[in-house]
């Protein structure tokens, strides 16, 4: 060090003793991380089992059948709507926000192409599982939460009904099924949205956007979709009924648990979007 | 598996011990309970007679010790086998527990639907018996949260029949409902007793049902039997811990705190 140089100043010792705690802190938060993760996967295997191997063995009683028509279409049903309206949204902001730069290159012709592509490979399936997040995987932690909280579910073990086959199976294989058809309307109204959109800004008539639309997309791209929602699917039924299964504290732990629950799924399904994306476009189509 | 006789006891807790951590909330509780009879666990709030009754049902696993329903082991028990047991008894829940999203009707088939082959007409008629039992027929259509606190434990109970079990867990019956809805629950309990033969257990901390209702009381302080007897030996006990609990007092062992005299002598020494 120069002579007369200012000498270097200690950090402060609230900031080291921070930075220690941080540190220590690493071990146990990464612990309970893994544990959350592999009580999940426990959770997935058991649903699994609940779904497809118990149904068939005649000594196991299930009630799926007569719970899943109800849960379907509160799944399918019900949340319909607002993905349509989602989609159809999306699809015409899509329009708008790419049309000036495409058309500045001459290229608006394309426009339903690239609209197209987005809603099937990749918007269409993500703003579905957004969707079915807060609607149904919220719902699914409360219902699930508050009858934890009261003691159902441990009723439901002391009258032999494991609640996994009874409450967790059923709402996993609606979302199974009901997703990737609802991500189908989410393609056909992202493309609608656009094109009504293009008619008036662009001046291209539906038949044509429609031709145009169709000229770009290949079954591999709807297949793409289908296979993203169908994992989202099962992903947010499982996040969002572990963490209604272990919902404590009253009232106040429920609200604390449905808002991990919304945040998980978000997170995770945003992380599974990349990784699908990855080994779809690399190894699939 | 042993031959159960009817000589032998229905419940037999022995040396049952559960810690939570480094805290032992039970410690070395025994005791058995007669077939047709109807036993109080009774204790303070923290004593540990919620945790007992967790084990009793098979919902915790104790750390040592077995309780045997019938003669099989519940702590041994997993699975199929668990689920096989739990079938000969029934549990009536402090909340009442009840299916939210189903009428009372469709709480008391649930366990029907579930595990007999029954065709829906004789679930029908048996739910109609059973909600006539706990006299809630003109009942059956609504949902938990329509009818009272009291109706909900009644409903319970029926519930907890459905598969016409020997054994029936209460825990904290009587706990927020008025006078009349607690002498009704207590008429029930006995009814169950002496018309069908059930063997009850009973937790709870209310001294007027316990009189009515008990035919043995075992009492719990802090996770250790203090009073494994009848009625007349709760009312005979001179332990101190019993007579405030019996007596209901403020100051004395299970509270910690001293009268009011000896507060002022021990101020003034």
């Amino acid at each position: 060090m120069a002579p007369g140089s200012p000498k270097p100043q200690p950090l402060p010792a609230h900031l080291l003793g921070g930075i220690g705690r941080w540190t220590l802190g690493l071990g146990p938060g990464s612990l309970r991380l893994l544990g959350v993760i592999g009580q999940n996967w426990q959770l997935f295997t058991a649903t699994l089992y609940w779904s497809f191997v118990a149904p068939l063995n005649p000594k196991q009683p299930t009630r799926l059948r007569s719970q899943l028509f109800g849960m379907m279409t509160n799944v399918g049903v019900r949340s319909a709507p607002i993905v349509c309206l989602v989609a159809l949204l999306v699809g015409a902001i899509l329009v708008l926000q790419t049309g000036e730069t495409i058309d500045r290159f001459g290229q608006i012709e394309e426009g339903p192409g690239l609209v197209a592509l987005s809603m099937t490979r990749a918007l269409g399936p993500l703003m579905t599982a957004i969707v079915l997040i807060s609607r149904v995987g919220a719902s699914y932690t409360a219902v699930l939460g508050s009858m934890n909280i009261n003691d159902e579910i441990t009723a439901l073990e002391t009258m032999s009904i494991n609640p996994i086959g009874y409450l967790v199976a059923p709402r996993f294989l609606s979302m199974l099924v009901m997703t990737p058809c609802l991500v189908v309307f989410a393609y056909l109204l992202g493309m609608t949205g656009g094109a009504v959109v293009a008619y008036p800004v662009y001046d291209i008539p539906f038949s044509r956007y429609a031709a145009k639309s169709f000229e770009y997309l290949t079954m591999p791209d709807l297949f793409a979709g289908i296979i993203k929602a169908s994992v989202f699917g099962v992903l947010i039924s499982i996040v969002s009924c572990y963490y209604g299964l272990t919902s404590r504290g009253g009232p106040t732990g429920l609200g604390r648990n449905i808002m991990v629950s919304v945040v998980t799924c978000l997170v995770v399904i945003v992380f599974a979007d990349a990784i699908l994306t990855a080994l779809i476009n690399n190894y699939l189509f | 598996m042993p031959d159960p006789t009817p000589d032998t006891p229905m419940i037999e807790v022995q040396d049952v011990h559960k810690s939570f951590g480094p805290v032992n909330v039970l410690q070395g509780i025994s005791f058995n309970i007669q077939r047709g009879k109807t036993c109080c666990i009774l204790g303070g709030s923290g004593g540990g007679k919620s945790t007992l009754l967790k084990v009793m049902i098979g919902s915790h696993p104790s750390t040592a010790g077995s309780v045997k329903l019938d003669g099989t082991d519940i702590c041994c028990q997993k699975g199929r086998d668990l689920d096989l047991l739990r079938r000969k008894f029934g549990v009536m829940f402090q909340s009442g527990a009840l299916l939210n999203s189903m009428t009372i009707q469709e709480n008391i088939a649930l366990p029907l639907q579930y595990h007999t082959r029954l065709d829906q007409e004789t679930i029908d008629t048996t739910v109609k018996i059973k909600l006539m039992q706990v006299d809630l027929l003109h009942a059956a259509d609504r949902r938990p949260s329509e009818i009272s606190g009291g109706m909900q434990k009644r409903a319970a109970v029926a519930r907890a029949l459905a598969l016409d079990p020997r054994i029936l867990f209460y825990d904290e019956p009587s706990a927020g409902l008025d006078p009349i809805a607690t002498s009704r629950l207590d008429g029930l309990i006995n009814q169950l007793r002496d018309t069908m033969g059930m063997t009850s257990v009973v937790v709870t901390h209310v001294m007027e049902s316990v009189r009515r209702i008990a035919d043995h009381i075992v009492m719990l302080d802090k996770g250790k039997v203090i009073l494994d007897g009848t009625l007349d030996d709760l009312e005979a006990s001179d332990d101190p811990r019993i007579v405030q609990f019996r007596t209901g007092e403020t100051a004395g062992p299970n509270t910690g705190t001293t009268s009011n005299e000896q507060f002022l002598q021990d101020l003034l020494q």
